[in-house]
């Protein structure tokens, strides 16, 4: 089965329709596969980029669902389809509200990959990555946004 | 600013970059076992039995890579970055093909296929994200449980954010599992380098680490890329893979624009150098890798390591981790060379090691023991079709001339050959690595995030520095170039009787 199929179909049940022209979007859907496969494999292998972890591999692929293909997939069920549903529909209840939430999940995302590289405690996880990241250091709130994120880090393996 | 100084303890002549200057920690790798077992592997794989000159091996690319990062290093460290970091660039130079395969990537691409074909993330063997129907559904059976794999599980921990795309057995991974299990390790520590310090080697050289000094080893204008190419182009004779590093070098700078994360670039004065060498890289691939012959041999080599993986008789991932599992086995590894993969050809050719056929495996034992002797003898696949054509990247994905399985298998059957002797090769040349550049063309914009792997410029105009991506550069020969695509596809067969009578079959004489 096609990348783009099954990506459409899991973005169907998390709730979102993937639409690639703004650029927060492309970072938000990012973050949510990286996340993801921390509990399922999609397929992806991430690295660091200026933004966080990142995959080209799943932006082709991202690029590649137009609004038929989402709909057509939506249609489609997993081999295994319970599991994977209620796996998914778990991954959205635990980010509620954050699910759509950019900057936060590129915070989130961010300190699980540098913890995965390096398991530390907050102090130095947060150092790290206001070191890589100056920038975020301008959002309002960012240690409590950090804090918030680093709590969460332990619902991901 | 100042540059970590490094005391050097002896140099090593380098036919491609003259004297390389090693310190004693490097001197002492270079030295052991598993360092040594570098120069019994090509670093072009068969490509010698099409240009004799390329008997080059990762032994010497290694001390290039090292000796070029160095270099890259140093003008950075002039200009103020990665301070305190030389020592560690330079061992991930060194160290960054210790877990190569022999024949470097043919047999790296068999093996790794394998792998990822029958592991499944912890906790996540029941949950197969194929759709129901498909035909794709994984054979639990063929499915192997490596949980309480040490070896396994270092591996995973080591490169977690590469985990999804289940590359397990790829050569920058199998790096690290040289590094943390073999002698290495405590080389490396009787020389200073601490653990975390030795992840980092290891996460620089599989590409995951954070910190900007992975771009020198692991990016599109990384000290790798630059010896191969002018390393391959110097062995082989074929002349135009030559470019001018000390220019690009010269130029190189880790920028921060805005706070927003850090990049590796070339200023204007470097941009030439840099154009031509994607232009000489694309001339190389194009002229030496995907030369006919070569690629025949390159073939029959997957084929040969696929059939006697099967058998048992090459390794797989499951065998390199049970060799790294204890020290006694680890010793093994120095023997998982060039020489031995032809040493086992040489028996089944003599007929000491017979080869058995199951349902199961791809290649049956006359199509493995033919393409045996043909590998031993230097008898090539012979290439039945062949279709080059420059496509614009934009309708790349529609307007592509195409190999349909259906129409070769009924070739096939009308000249009466076997449709297994009726191979498909099909190849995408790029003149930049800038893979999401299609879909983003397609979309009518550029953003940075998108552009991962571009090799950026940094433009100054009317005072302001701005740095761009070359492929977007509307002044730049390849922002041009990138917007085409080299379709290669080609179909080879067996030898000379086969090919005549498929060209007869399908009219393309």
């Amino acid at each position: 089965m096609a990348k783009e199929q099954i990506l459409s179909k899991v973005f169907g049940i998390l709730g979102i329709e993937p639409d690639m022209d703004p650029f927060e979007n492309r970072i938000l859907y990012q973050k949510i596969v990286y996340l993801l496969q921390s509990s399922l494999s999609l397929g992806y292998g991430f690295t660091w980029y200026v933004r966080g972890p990142y995959s080209p591999h799943l932006t082709r692929v991202l690029f590649d669902i137009d609004p038929d293909t989402y709909s057509e997939s939506q249609d489609l069920n997993f081999n295994n389809h319970e599991k994977i549903e209620h796996l998914l529909i778990e991954f959205k209840e635990k980010l509620g509200d954050k699910l759509k939430d950019p900057e936060y999940l590129e915070v989130l995302a961010s300190l699980h990959y540098l913890n995965k590289e390096r398991a530390s405690e907050l102090p130095d996880l947060e150092e790290r990555l206001l070191s890589l990241k100056p920038n975020l250091s301008e959002i309002d709130g960012i240690k409590g946004i950090i804090k918030d994120a680093y709590e969460k880090l332990l619902e991901f393996n | 600013m100042t540059v970590d100084y490094l005391h050097p303890h002896r140099e090593i002549f380098d036919n491609v970059h003259g004297f390389i200057k090693v310190t004693k920690a490097e001197s002492d790798i270079i030295d052991s076992p598993y360092f040594q077992r570098l120069r019994k592997i090509r670093q072009l794989g068969l490509v010698d039995y099409v240009f004799p000159g390329a008997l080059h091996n990762r032994f010497n690319h290694s001390l290039g890579v090292m000796h070029l990062a160095d270099k890259m290093i140093v003008v950075l460290q002039e200009n103020g970055s990665m301070e305190g970091k030389r020592r560690l660039v330079r061992m991930a130079g060194l160290l960054h093909d210790i877990g190569h395969y022999p024949l470097s990537h043919l047999v790296e691409s068999v093996v790794k296929k394998d792998a990822s074909s029958k592991i499944r993330l912890p906790d996540k063997d029941n949950v197969s994200i194929d759709m129901e129907g498909d035909g794709s559904d994984v054979d639990d059976d063929s499915l192997v449980n490596l949980e309480k794999s040490s070896v396994h599980n270092l591996n995973l921990s080591l490169h977690d954010s590469r985990n999804g795309s289940l590359d397990f057995a790829h050569h920058e991974r199998m790096a690290s599992l040289v590094i943390f299990k073999t002698p290495i390790y405590n080389i490396l520590l009787d020389n200073g380098f601490n653990d975390n310090e030795i992840t980092m080697i290891a996460q620089i050289i599989s590409g995951t680490h954070s910190d900007p000094e992975k771009l020198l080893i692991h990016s599109e204008l990384d000290a790798d890329r630059f010896d191969y190419l002018l390393r391959d182009s110097q062995q082989t004779g074929v002349i135009y893979g030559r470019f001018d590093l000390d220019q690009i070098i010269r130029h190189i700078e880790i920028v921060n624009p805005h706070n927003t994360g850090y990049r590796l670039v070339v200023n204007e004065k470097g941009r030439k150098a840099l154009e031509h060498y994607l232009t000489s890289r694309y001339f190389m691939y194009s002229t030496l890798i995907y030369q006919k012959t070569a690629v025949s041999f390159e073939i029959m080599l997957k084929l040969v390591y696929q059939g006697l993986m099967e058998r048992g008789l090459a390794h797989s991932y499951f065998d390199l981790i049970d060799i790294f599992d204890d020290e006694e086995s680890v010793v093994d590894f120095l023997d998982y060379t060039d020489d031995s993969f032809f040493y086992t050809l040489r028996n089944i050719d003599k007929g000491l090691q017979a080869l058995d056929d199951e349902d199961t495996y791809m290649v049956k034992a006359d199509m493995l023991s033919q393409l045996v002797k043909m590998l031993l003898n230097r008898q090539p696949l012979k290439m039945c079709y062949e279709c080059q054509k420059f496509v614009p990247l934009k309708h790349a994905s529609t307007n592509s001339p195409r190999l349909i399985p259906v129409v070769i298998n009924a070739n096939a059957q009308k000249a009466g050959i076997e449709n297994e002797w009726c191979i498909p090769f099909e190849m995408d040349v790029r003149i930049s690595d800038n893979n999401p550049y299609l879909s983003l063309s397609e979309a009518g914009s550029f953003l940075e995030e998108d552009t991962y792997q571009a090799i950026r410029i940094i433009k100054e105009h009317n005072n302001k520095k701005e740095i761009v991506a070359l492929v977007e550069d509307e002044s730049s020969i390849i922002n041009v170039l990138s917007q085409h695509i080299l379709k290669i596809n080609r179909i080879y067969t067996k030898n000379d009787e086969y090919k005549q009578k498929y060209i007869s079959a399908s009219n393309l004489s």
